[in-house]
């Protein structure tokens, strides 16, 4: 039986919160949106893959990154591990529980029965804190959940070695060497570079700011994959899903990055990025209104092609925003 | 976005947004998810749809219950395929009545655990007690005053699994 005192919290986004609950156990004292923000979490795609039913939108960066950026920017040290052996996993998460070290481990979400059935879909890159066990259960530190939970050994086993894309493959990590002085400006730096890169630069016609103008093109196309108008309806209530409920923090991760820009202002006291984080915010507040309107088009069924336009266009207008928005944050971060 | 504009009531689902605070500040929010607090019956009106048509397929033969937990999922056959190890074509072969006797039992573990059911539900449709408790308006204290409820146990052996009919009031 292992209990290791673990202040639990909840977090907007799975990765960043068990990153940020696992740094804060060891000592360091840093914010969701602070890890967020330097590991250039925010990002934007519109993906349509055979996976898919339907085309999804995603607002952060790919499942892994914020712990590797974040790890080379601060020069702390992780330990990782991938196992073939779900046994040989378990023996070894048990061993460091009871050497009192919280673990955080990649699981499919599917398996998280703590969690009501209707949110609860195969996605292979959840992440959360394992922090104790007590016969075949263990306990779990999930920033998606009020409270720390419990899941049965079975399923967490299931949750590590599901298979598929992404596959977690038994994957944990946990800190081994934070330093006493991290150079936190260095990493805001960095952490901002890129993320201009990631929106304004990459050439990919589906990802960055060019990913929202698609999203904005595409709209229009949905019934096309529809086979009624309830599955389209219940396919538009998800972006609303993807932008405030699937662990973004409202506004598909705008409002936790304009939560970082007003942190790492303060930090370096560079009033420009406060200015800027403001900017954020009503970009924002754009996204939510996106969320709101379609859902509300879903419930009244009101799905034809000129509504469609009318979001297809708001959706246009991020980008206008976001475009403009990024290259003014290309020009402060180098004068800072 | 103010914080009191964020705010839902929905103890079920709760979520962690981002919204200005009274002093300015920009930080964390715990709150009712929005879409789950207003419109979860949409959700549940859609999937029920989805599990009737495909239970009503299944009694027709004209698929298999690998089909039906696959659309009861909205899985596609090649996130499926992912996820069992096997090829789109033989996943596509298994999700039809003609093939569904061909399926390995090894295979068949390999789809129940996808889908976290036992091996024994691709045999008999039930729902249990654990199932219903997700369901928005469940009550316990109702589902107590019912005469017998079912609950499925997992046993040391992974093809078999206890279906128990409980007497509520023994």
């Amino acid at each position: 039986m292992s209990n290791i005192p673990f202040n639990h919290v909840m977090a907007a986004h799975c990765e960043s919160g068990t990153l940020t609950a696992m740094l804060n156990h060891h000592g360091l004292k840093i914010s969701e949106p602070m890890v967020f923000g330097i590991s250039s979490g925010i990002f934007f795609g519109y993906m349509k893959t055979p996976m898919l039913h339907f085309p999804a939108v995603i607002a952060r960066i790919q499942p892994g990154k914020i712990r590797k950026n974040f790890a080379k920017r601060s020069g702390i040290q992780f330990i990782t591990r991938k196992y073939s052996d779900p046994l040989e996993a378990e023996r070894e998460l048990d061993s460091l529980l009871e050497q009192n070290q919280p673990v955080a481990v990649q699981v499919d979400f599917f398996y998280m029965d703590y969690f009501p059935a209707w949110i609860r879909v195969h996605i292979n890159v959840h992440f959360l804190a394992v922090i104790g066990k007590n016969g075949d259960t263990y306990r779990v530190s999930d920033g998606y959940h009020p409270e720390i939970a419990e899941i049965s050994r079975e399923n967490l086993r299931k949750g590590r070695f599901a298979t598929g894309s992404m596959a977690p493959k038994g994957f944990m990590y946990y800190p081994v060497n934070v330093p006493a002085e991290i150079d936190f400006r260095a990493g805001i730096r960095k952490g901002i570079k890129d993320t201009v890169f990631y929106m304004l630069k990459i050439p990919l016609p589906f990802l960055g700011v060019k990913g929202i103008r698609r999203f904005a093109d595409k709209i229009v196309q949905w019934p096309k994959y529809a086979r009624d108008m309830d599955e389209l309806a219940h396919e538009i209530f998800r972006i609303n899903v993807m932008l405030e409920d699937q662990g973004t923090g409202g506004g598909g991760f705008r409002y936790m990055y304009a939560s970082f820009l007003r942190e790492a202002g303060m930090l370096m006291d560079a009033p420009m990025l406060q200015d800027l984080s403001r900017r954020m915010m009503d970009i924002g507040d754009g996204w939510r209104e996106i969320s709101l309107y379609s859902s509300r088009m879903a419930k009244n069924r009101d799905l034809g092609t000129e509504k469609l336009k009318e979001l297809g266009d708001m959706i246009r207008a991020r980008a206008d925003l976001e475009a403009v928005f990024f290259k003014d944050l290309k020009k402060t971060i180098a004068q800072l | 976005m103010k914080e009191k504009d964020v705010l839902t009531d929905f103890k079920a689902h709760q979520v962690i947004l981002y919204a200005e605070k009274g002093d300015n500040s920009i930080g964390p929010v715990q709150t009712g998810s929005y879409i789950s607090g207003h419109y979860i019956d949409e959700f549940y009106n859609f999937m029920g749809k989805i599990e009737r048509e495909s239970f009503e397929k299944l009694q027709n033969g004209d698929i298999s219950p690998v089909c039906l937990y696959m659309n009861i999922e909205e899985m596609t056959v090649s996130e499926l395929a992912s996820r069992v190890g096997l090829s789109k074509r033989r996943v596509k072969k298994h999700l039809t009545h003609k093939y569904f006797p061909t399926i390995k039992v090894s295979e068949l573990k390999k789809y129940a655990d996808v889908f976290n059911i036992p091996v024994a539900n691709f045999f008999q449709i039930i729902t249990t007690r654990q199932d219903n408790e997700w369901r928005p308006g469940f009550k316990s204290d109702v589902e107590n005053q019912k005469p017998v409820v079912i609950s499925q146990i997992a046993t040391g052996n992974p093809y078999v699994v206890l279906t128990k009919p409980e007497l509520t009031h023994p």
